[in-house]
């Protein structure tokens, strides 16, 4: 696992204290004996207070068992989880009450309006904001005495999405929030949730396939890969740092990672023309140290450049998927 | 937080829950025989009530759990509630039909449409039967319950083959005995419910052995057990 912080960000995280949320060594897994498939595998992570943190990985990587398991809604097989100071299953109501959790599949009873709904929802919670109610049902086109069964399946989604953005709750938590949503209402709640993130003091953990818009809210992510967990850290430390270094084909292309001691390296390609490294340390001191080191007399040929989130995604999946293939 | 989760409840179950609440408003108010201490047809009707609201209260499907398993209330509380509602709605009933009894309706509807020659005289001894409505309705109540909530709570668990069958022994030893009373009531007593048949002098009490004991056990089982399936269950997303 790799661990990207800014010095600033680990000073801030250290005099912030608690975690909004820390998972240590927790597994969990589905099924038994031959069946049996683990879909948390050893994960440690902290969440700091205060911050949007993006869950990426590939399908069955185990974001959503994680997820899960942050809310109580599943229990790990070992490990510790802490929430907001304590284990989720132990969340008083009052806890719980600064929790809002959104997911993908989650629906509300099938008979009840927006207005209803929310009239229920509103003495449970309270930092309840009613005011966002109307605006936010009018941005998203819809009607606040529509039952939830005679919506699409975009406003349904809608309709959750309110409800829990109304709740105006200390940390948040969202799974595939914006599935099913269109473009304009995804747009819209993106910027709701950048609302959330700007304020400060509340904690947004979000889960999505759509690389975008987490690159659009986050500032922290954790990439995933069969339950583990393969690269975690600042959003722009990793871009910083992480490049993609091409060795021309020749001696320098026959050099191995292990080999050498300058870059972290999170996987390699090679082929007859040249071999391909993706390093999550880069810095140009330690470049110019490799090609001194080696004997790279021309150094035009190796070429450095620099990944999106995408391709940090795509990197670090792949990485994950050979080391699980080499164990 | 527990109007939450009764208005949810009502708003589950309240479609089901009239209809069988009409029927048997009607059978009770027009029956012309009086009421005994068993009635077949009474006990069937209560065995609909207990069923409804058993699937309706506890029925959720996946998306609605996780709805209501991340709201502020435990998830202890959100079954106890619905328990209760439950039992309220069938104690109640009872309660009413007790009324209709006690305060003389039904027999001012018996005399007025069928100038029925039985009241006064049986107006108070047919609250007897009420005793029967409420074993059936309980018994039926709590085992749907718990039939709902094993095929939640055992359908994820990490439990297949033998264990899973043997957890749900129990639940499934009183759903057979469930269904056997069923057919019992109706075949053996005859929906007319005239209880001076040659059957009912044996098989009042046996009935009453068979059902009113696990009744009371249920009605201290099924709370224990459901706040422990509702902390313990792994709640879809």
């Amino acid at each position: 696992m790799i661990t990207m912080n800014s010095r600033t960000d680990e000073a801030t995280s250290e005099k912030a204290g608690v975690h909004a949320v820390e998972f240590r060594d927790v597994c969990r897994s589905f099924g038994r004996g031959k069946d049996k498939t683990r879909a948390v595998d050893h994960l440690t992570l902290s969440i700091p207070r205060g911050s949007a943190y993006g869950l990426l990985g590939a399908n069955g990587a185990g974001k959503t068992t994680s997820i899960r398991m942050m809310v109580a809604h599943l229990a790990p097989d070992a490990g510790t989880i802490r929430v907001l100071g304590e284990p989720p299953i132990a969340h008083d109501e009052p806890t719980r009450s600064k929790i809002a959790y959104i997911s993908e599949n989650m629906q509300i009873p099938h008979w009840l309006t927006l207005s209803e709904a929310a009239a229920l929802c509103a003495p449970l919670y309270p930092r309840w904001n009613g005011s966002l109610l109307e605006p936010l049902a009018k941005r998203f086109g819809l009607a606040m005495n529509r039952r939830y069964d005679e919506a699409s399946k975009g406003l349904r989604r809608a309709m959750c999405i309110i409800l829990g953005l109304c709740q105006n709750a200390e940390l948040m938590i969202l799974d595939e929030p914006a599935s099913g949503l269109d473009t304009l209402a995804r747009r819209d709640f993106l910027a709701e949730i950048l609302d959330v993130v700007c304020d400060g003091n509340r904690t947004v953990v979000f889960s999505s396939h759509i690389l975008a818009d987490i690159e659009r809210i986050v500032d922290r992510v954790a990439i995933l890969t069969s339950g583990r967990l393969i690269i975690e850290g600042e959003l722009d430390a990793l871009k910083e740092n992480v490049r993609r270094i091409t060795l021309p084909k020749g001696a320098a292309s026959e050099i191995l990672p292990e080999k050498q001691d300058l870059f972290k390296v999170l996987r390699t390609q090679r082929d007859e023309e040249r071999s391909k490294w993706v390093v999550v340390d880069f810095t140009p001191e330690k470049l110019a140290a490799f090609l001194q080191k080696f004997d790279i007399a021309d150094p035009e040929t190796v070429e450095v450049e620099g990944l999106n989130l995408e391709e940090l995604f795509v990197e670090s999946v792949q990485s994950g998927d050979a080391n699980r293939t080499e164990r | 937080m527990n109007r939450f989760i009764l208005r949810l409840a009502y708003g589950e179950c309240a479609v089901f829950l009239w209809p069988v609440l009409l029927i048997l408003g009607v059978y009770v108010l027009l029956v012309k025989e009086p009421f005994r201490f068993f009635d077949g047809t009474l006990a069937l009707l209560a065995c609909g009530l207990g069923t409804v609201l058993g699937f309706r209260i506890f029925w959720d499907g996946g998306g609605v759990r996780a709805f209501l398993f991340s709201r502020t209330f435990s998830p202890g509380r959100l079954f106890l509630v619905r328990w209760l509602f439950g039992l309220a709605i069938i104690f109640g009933v009872g309660i009413i039909m007790a009324g209709v009894f006690v305060t003389g309706l039904r027999q001012a509807v018996q005399t007025a449409l069928f100038a029925n020659g039985w009241f006064p005289t049986v107006r108070f001894s047919e609250t007897q039967v009420l005793g029967t409505y409420v074993v059936a309705g309980l018994f039926s109540y709590h085992t749907t319950l718990l039939f709902v909530i094993r095929h939640r709570y055992l359908g994820v668990a990490k439990f297949k083959g033998t264990a899973f069958v043997l957890r749900g022994v129990v639940t499934t030893l009183m759903a057979i005995l469930f269904i056997i009373a069923g057919i019992f009531c109706v075949v053996a007593l005859g929906v007319d419910m005239t209880v001076q048949s040659g059957y009912a002098r044996v098989a009042v009490p046996v009935l009453l052995l068979v059902f009113g004991l696990p009744t009371v056990l249920q009605s201290i089982l099924v709370p224990i057990c459901g706040i422990y399936c509702y902390k313990n269950q792994e709640v879809e997303s």
